[in-house]
């Protein structure tokens, strides 16, 4: 794995360029400015000296000696005219031997030296000198001159020094240009990057796109803009696959405990079918045995109050049973015909209004035109008592509200093309008492369950009206917190029929 | 001195109706199944038959069926404990009280009784089959 550069100058696009950029202007330019100064050195020397030698050529050629010699007078006039016309700072003349003139008072020491240094001279008095060996009327003679080599040198310290500066100023020029470059691809390369960031952070609407005129820049945009299309695309569609997913687990799961909860019911209640078919068979006997021994003992035998309490006792046991047969009979179809729900719970409302306690405020929500069920109105009258009875009992220490709402609505029916709406009631029953556990919930339909106190309840009436609503083709679902209330909702298929006409 | 005859394979339930109709003056034959029953009422035909549905070996249904079948005039009631009595055959959650009442009405019950009930609807329908 490649570890990620430290993000300092020196690893920057900018800074790489700079550093890369003043590292060759530190070595170019003092190289180019020794090859420079040496060129221009020579050229210079050569120049000096070719015109010089030329110079120097030309005075013998035309030189005429017996003119010359002809006086002394007219050899300092021919040495300073030599002066005064070539340029040049020193001349002498040496004839068969002997210094003839000069047009100096004191003689140099190159004269005597006989020098003729060809290159340059920088040290010293600043001439270059050379002579000029001539024979003329038989005999040897020598022209010496001495050039002032300062201008010459000033001009090449001159052009030295506007190559440095040129030099400098193409190095910081070179580094600018480099800085500049490196940061018009650096910039559209930054924004790319931070609008990549804010898209990886989970802004979609971003766009990716750079301030550039540079191909290759401007392509990597275009290709990053359909990267984040892409991913955009396949992290909704993941995200909407994901959310789906989550959805149809908890969905399977509601259902599958809905499943067990109802198998475990079916279990129980044909259960306590075969119970009450026994029990009736036991009850049977008692209820006639007891009737018969009432007629036997007399009036005023002590066991007369026993038998009546077995009496008693069979019958309560009677009703206990015909609430288990109730039920375990959750398929039972006949008897039914539509009824009215709305009417039906006015109807118990207005029984049961009287009972509710003060501390109770009954808020009720019936809409009339809820279309009708099909059902037994006896049996769904049961249901609402029941659910009245177990909220009125919720708040009988604390009081509360006490909640109905009869409601029309629809429910997804599925079916083997999709699903399908079909009409429903929803009949809420709510109170704000002191709530349930989740393990009563658990069982709260169970026949026989119950959180009462012996001889406050059975245990029979939500298991009953249990079965009256499954047998009605409905679903009762229930929530509760502890101390908040519980909310029983009824669900009920309404049926296609034509209202009754009014009687 | 009309004559009853109880078919049920409880002992106390034959018992208690035998009690209850000989008091009230009726001469009670039982039988505790129904095949029992049904060669019982052939050999001595009662002015009522009442019969239990649920039953082991041939059911209240059979017993109806035949003595209609032979006797057309028989005065039959049958009657019920109910339930969904699966551990005998039946399904589950199929048939039940009302159910079973319905089923012996259709075979051929004059009359019908839910298990448990009083003396006197026992005493009751006995009498109003009896006059008819």
């Amino acid at each position: 794995m490649v570890r990620p550069p430290v993000p300092s100058f020196q690893n920057t696009l900018v800074g790489r360029l700079a550093i890369l950029q003043f590292a060759i202007h530190l070595i170019l330019p003092p190289v180019l400015y020794y090859r420079l100064d040496a060129v221009i050195r020579r050229s210079a020397s050569e120049t000096f000296t070719h015109h010089a030698h030329a110079y120097a050529t030309a005075l013998v050629h035309d030189l005429e000696l017996a003119d010359v010699l002809q006086s002394p007078n007219r050899t300092v006039a021919f040495l300073d005219a030599i002066v005064q016309g070539g340029g040049c700072s020193y001349s002498a003349i040496e004839y068969r031997g002997r210094l003839l003139g000069s047009s100096a008072a004191e003689t140099p020491s190159w004269i005597r030296r006989r020098g003729n240094d060809e290159t340059l001279a920088e040290s010293g008095d600043g001439i270059y000198a050379l002579s000029e060996r001539f024979v003329k009327a038989g005999a040897e003679g020598a022209i010496y001159l001495g050039f002032d080599t300062r201008p010459t040198l000033n001009q090449v310290r001159e052009a030295r020094y506007q190559i440095i500066v040129a030099l400098i100023v193409y190095a910081l020029a070179s580094v600018a240009a480099a800085v500049i470059f490196a940061r018009l691809v650096s910039r559209p390369l930054t924004q790319l990057q931070k609008a990549s960031r804010r898209v990886a952070m989970g802004d979609p609407a971003e766009h990716l796109g750079a301030d550039s005129t540079m191909v290759e820049i401007v392509n990597l945009a275009k290709d990053l803009e359909f990267m984040r299309g892409e991913l955009v695309g396949t992290s909704a569609r993941l995200r909407a696959e994901m959310s789906e997913r989550e959805n149809e687990q908890a969905q399977r799961e509601v259902l599958e405990n809905h499943l067990r909860h109802e198998q475990r019911l079916a279990t129980v209640g044909t259960f306590a079918g075969g119970l009450a078919h026994e029990f009736n068979n036991i009850l049977l006997p008692m209820l006639l045995f007891s009737e018969q021994a009432l007629d036997d003992i007399p009036h005023d035998h002590p066991a007369r109050n026993n038998v009546e309490s077995i009496l008693d006792a069979a019958l309560r046991a009677s009703s206990v049973v015909s609430k288990l047969l109730a039920f375990s009979r959750p398929h039972e179809k006949h008897q039914m015909e539509p009824i009215d729900p709305a009417a039906v719970v006015a109807e118990a409302l207005g029984l049961f209004s009287a009972l509710i306690p003060a501390n109770i405020e009954l808020l009720s929500d019936v809409s009339a035109s809820g279309g009708r069920v099909l059902g037994d109105p006896t049996l769904l009258n049961q249901v609402v008592l029941n659910l009245i009875s177990n909220a009125v009992f919720a708040m009988r220490e604390t009081g509360g509200t006490l909640s109905i709402s009869l409601t029309p609505g629809e429910q997804s029916l599925p079916e083997p093309s999709g699903t399908r709406l079909s009409p429903i009631v929803e009949l809420r029953v709510k109170d704000n008492g002191k709530g349930m556990t989740r393990d009563t919930l658990e069982r709260i339909f169970e026949p026989f369950f119950t959180t009462r106190e012996v001889g406050e309840g059975t245990g029979l009436g939500l298991s009953v009206v249990h079965g009256i609503v499954k047998s009605m083709g409905g679903s009762i679902s229930v929530s509760s917190e502890i101390d908040a209330g519980t909310e029983f909702v009824i669900v009920l298929p309404t049926i296609d029929v034509p209202p009754l006409p009014p009687e | 001195m009309p004559s009853v005859l109880v078919i049920d394979d409880e002992l106390a339930v034959r018992e208690s109706m035998r009690q209850v109709l000989t008091r009230t003056g009726f001469e009670v034959v039982t039988a505790d199944n129904g095949v029992a029953g049904v060669e019982a009422y052939f050999e001595h035909p009662t002015d009522v038959v009442i019969v239990d549905i649920i039953m082991p070996r041939s059911d209240g249904i059979a017993v109806i069926k035949q003595i209609r079948a032979r006797y057309p005039k028989a005065r039959i009631i049958a009657m019920t404990g109910g339930g969904n009595f699966w551990p005998l055959g039946y399904k589950p959650n199929t048939l039940v009280t009302d159910a079973y009442l319905t089923l012996a009405s259709q075979s051929g019950a004059d009359a019908l009784m839910k298990k448990p009930f009083r003396r006197q609807n026992l005493i009751e329908t006995v009498r109003g089959l009896v006059e008819s």
